[in-house]
């Protein structure tokens, strides 16, 4: 797993690139959490680039987002690809989370 | 020679008409000349530098017009060169005998100006246009060239040499009757063990059919890439791809070009031929039983009619054997009396060398042609591929992944790259397997290993019957995790929990999943099917 962070106009954008399993989740889950946890921060999650995630991976999704509610902050989760998709469903995550089709748009919906 | 003054040669031995030439040439704006006194002295200019006219004088001593003439018209690069003759008016015979030789046109003594100027200028012009001729010939050719270099190269000519994964040797030739033409062979991987072998031949030759054929080889693959890819990684039958090609060529195709396709596939584990023959000659298979033809209905060519519809026939190879394809240009093959090669000639060519490796049999096949034809210029393309089954393939079926800790569960996930790479999975496959290992070793670790004891997980991958296979045994206390609660998958944020959601990924990624005690600890088989589409084995989890 990879990521790359940018910046753009007070949003930060995280791109996963690769496999984020139990293996590579504490590495996610802290950048995450560096992130959020800074009150009234704005986090888009870019999933263009990942090939899988399991349920270690949606654990510390799970807690980045509530973390993220207590600190007033904001996470949103994009461009998610076939297979991404189809376990973001079989988790019952696609509602939990807020979700846009491209980075364009989950930047839109953050600032 | 344009923009600048012709280069003119003036040959004569006396000074008085050489002078006079010179100035009534100057005058009409002639005045790149050169001049010789005589025929060795006119043979060495005419050597030392191109010139577009020769005026000769034909009586000369040393050496005399007739025999400049001869000279020039021997020597291939100045035969071309137009050479008016110069002669005293009663010397008519020898004007004629100078005509026949070869001169372009003659000037008598004393030289009338208007003449001169019509005579100088119409050979110069002829020249003119004859270069203009022979560059124009000379692009074409070029171009003819570099497109039947392009054309050859857009076949493979790289024949892989059998290994334990692929034990089949394969050999081709292509031959298009003039620079390019309109058959094409080729042969690719289409999917784990199976290999894709094609030839065909468009109709006509030439430019039109090379065209035609550029379209039809590049959509061949195309296709193939396509359809495996909306198949999931399943390969595409034959008469499929065949159907699908003809639906692309009836499209934009005015002309109505067509080829005729012969497109085979061959498992190499199961050694099963499936083919679909589009109007094509029947394919052989040679082996150590004979030569016999693999008949089959022939459906229409490609390009035809949108609504063609083609058909599979299956067949068993024997290791060993060899798969011949080619087009009619072999069988059709002329000879000087303009017989047919024949089919009957071909099998004897196949039988020499029935159990010979492919390259013996192409060779043997086109040598045999080439006799046959002793001369008589090519009739048609001649494309011709051999495939030979040498063995079973031996491939990394198994592949083992120990674990004692967390710090070894990356090397899982690098053990079935591994396996996945060597099997051609497709991604899908491999990434819910990925997933399914993570979460069932990752609950071992955590909750199997937290009796703070040594234990070890021992993972054994591998691809039987279009199934990926994890077995994974643990030396733990007894768990089924079949037996685990399902997550509650509603629920907000809040009072959402994660547990359960590994082993329910596990039951809905995998066409399969068995548990039972082993000796010591547990065995879990994963199982996952390929080569399905999605939603086949959705419905079945």
């Amino acid at each position: 797993m990879e990521l790359l962070e940018e910046q753009i106009t007070g949003v930060t954008a995280l791109v996963v690139r690769g496999r984020v399993d139990s293996t590579t989740a504490p590495t996610f889950g802290q950048r995450l959490e560096s992130v959020i946890a800074v009150p009234k921060s704005r986090l888009v999650v870019d999933f263009r680039e990942l090939e899988y995630i399991s349920s270690a991976g949606f654990r510390v999704l799970l807690v980045a987002a509530k973390r993220a509610e207590d600190a007033g902050s904001r996470l949103i989760l994009c461009s998610l690809s076939a297979k991404v998709r189809q376990l973001f469903d079989l988790g019952g995550f696609l509602d939990l989370f807020t979700i846009a089709a491209s980075r364009d748009d989950a930047i839109l919906a953050a600032s | 020679m344009s923009g600048e003054s012709p280069a003119l040669l003036v040959v004569d031995d006396n000074d008085d008409n050489r002078y006079t030439l010179i100035q009534r040439l100057k005058r009409q704006g002639y005045i790149n000349v050169t001049t010789a006194t005589n025929g060795v002295e006119a043979l060495a200019r005419l050597r030392e530098q191109p010139f577009d006219l020769v005026l000769l004088d034909v009586t000369m001593p040393e050496m005399n017009g007739y025999e400049v003439l001869e000279r020039l018209k021997a020597d291939t690069r100045l035969r071309h060169l137009p050479v008016i003759m110069i002669s005293a008016v009663d010397q008519v015979e020898s004007v004629v005998r100078c005509i026949e030789l070869g001169a372009e046109d003659y000037l008598s003594k004393p030289f009338n100006p208007t003449l001169l100027g019509a005579r100088v200028g119409a050979s110069l012009e002829k020249k003119r246009l004859r270069d203009e001729l022979e560059a124009h010939v000379a692009r074409i050719e070029a171009d003819l060239e570099s497109a039947r270099q392009i054309q050859l190269s857009m076949v493979p000519h790289d024949f892989p040499a059998p290994t334990p994964a692929e034990p089949v040797e394969i050999f081709a030739a292509l031959h298009p009757a003039r620079q390019v033409g309109g058959d094409l062979y080729d042969f690719f991987p289409l999917g784990p063990q199976t290999l894709c072998v094609v030839v065909a031949d468009v109709s006509d030759k030439g430019a039109a059919a090379a065209l035609f054929m550029a379209r039809t080889k590049t959509l061949v693959r195309t296709l193939a890439t396509a359809m495996r890819g909306a198949a999931d990684g399943a390969t595409p039958d034959p008469h499929e791809m065949v159907a699908r090609m003809n639906e692309e060529l009836c499209q934009d195709n005015p002309h109505s070009m067509f080829a005729t396709v012969l497109l085979a596939t061959l498992d190499l584990a199961s050694r099963e031929l499936r083919f679909c023959n589009a109007g094509h000659p029947s394919p052989y298979v040679v082996g150590a039983g004979g030569v016999r033809a693999l008949e089959a209905p022939r459906a229409k060519p490609l390009g035809i009619r949108r609504t063609s519809t083609y058909v599979m026939t299956r067949r068993q190879l024997q290791i060993g054997e060899c798969l011949f394809l080619f087009t009619d240009g072999v069988t059709e093959a002329l000879d000087v009396n303009g017989e047919l090669f024949g089919e009957a000639r071909l099998e004897g060519a196949l039988q020499s060398v029935a159990e010979d490796s492919p390259e013996r049999v192409v060779s043997s096949v086109v040598e045999a042609v080439r006799r046959f034809a002793c001369g008589a210029p090519q009739s048609d393309d001649i494309a011709v591929v051999a495939v030979r089954l040498v063995g079973e393939p031996q491939m990394a079926r198994r592949a083992v992944a120990t674990i004692t800790s967390d710090r070894d569960v990356p090397r899982l996930v690098e053990v079935l790259d591994e396996l996945a790479r060597t099997h051609a999975l497709d991604a899908h496959t491999v990434a819910d397997m990925q997933v399914a290992l993570d979460e069932v070793v990752s609950n071992v670790l955590r909750y199997g290993f937290a009796d703070g004891l040594p234990h070890r997980i021992e993972v054994t991958m591998s691809v039987d019957h279009g199934t990926l296979v994890a077995e994974i045994e643990d030396d733990c206390a007894p768990f089924d995790p079949l037996t685990a609660a399902l997550p509650d998958l509603r629920g907000s944020l809040k009072d959402r929990a994660v547990g359960g959601l590994g082993l329910h990924f596990v039951r809905k990624l995998m066409s399969d999943v068995n548990y039972s005690r082993a000796r010591v600890g547990n065995r879990l088989v994963l199982r996952k099917a390929f080569g399905h589409r999605e939603g086949d084995f959705h419905g079945a989890a």
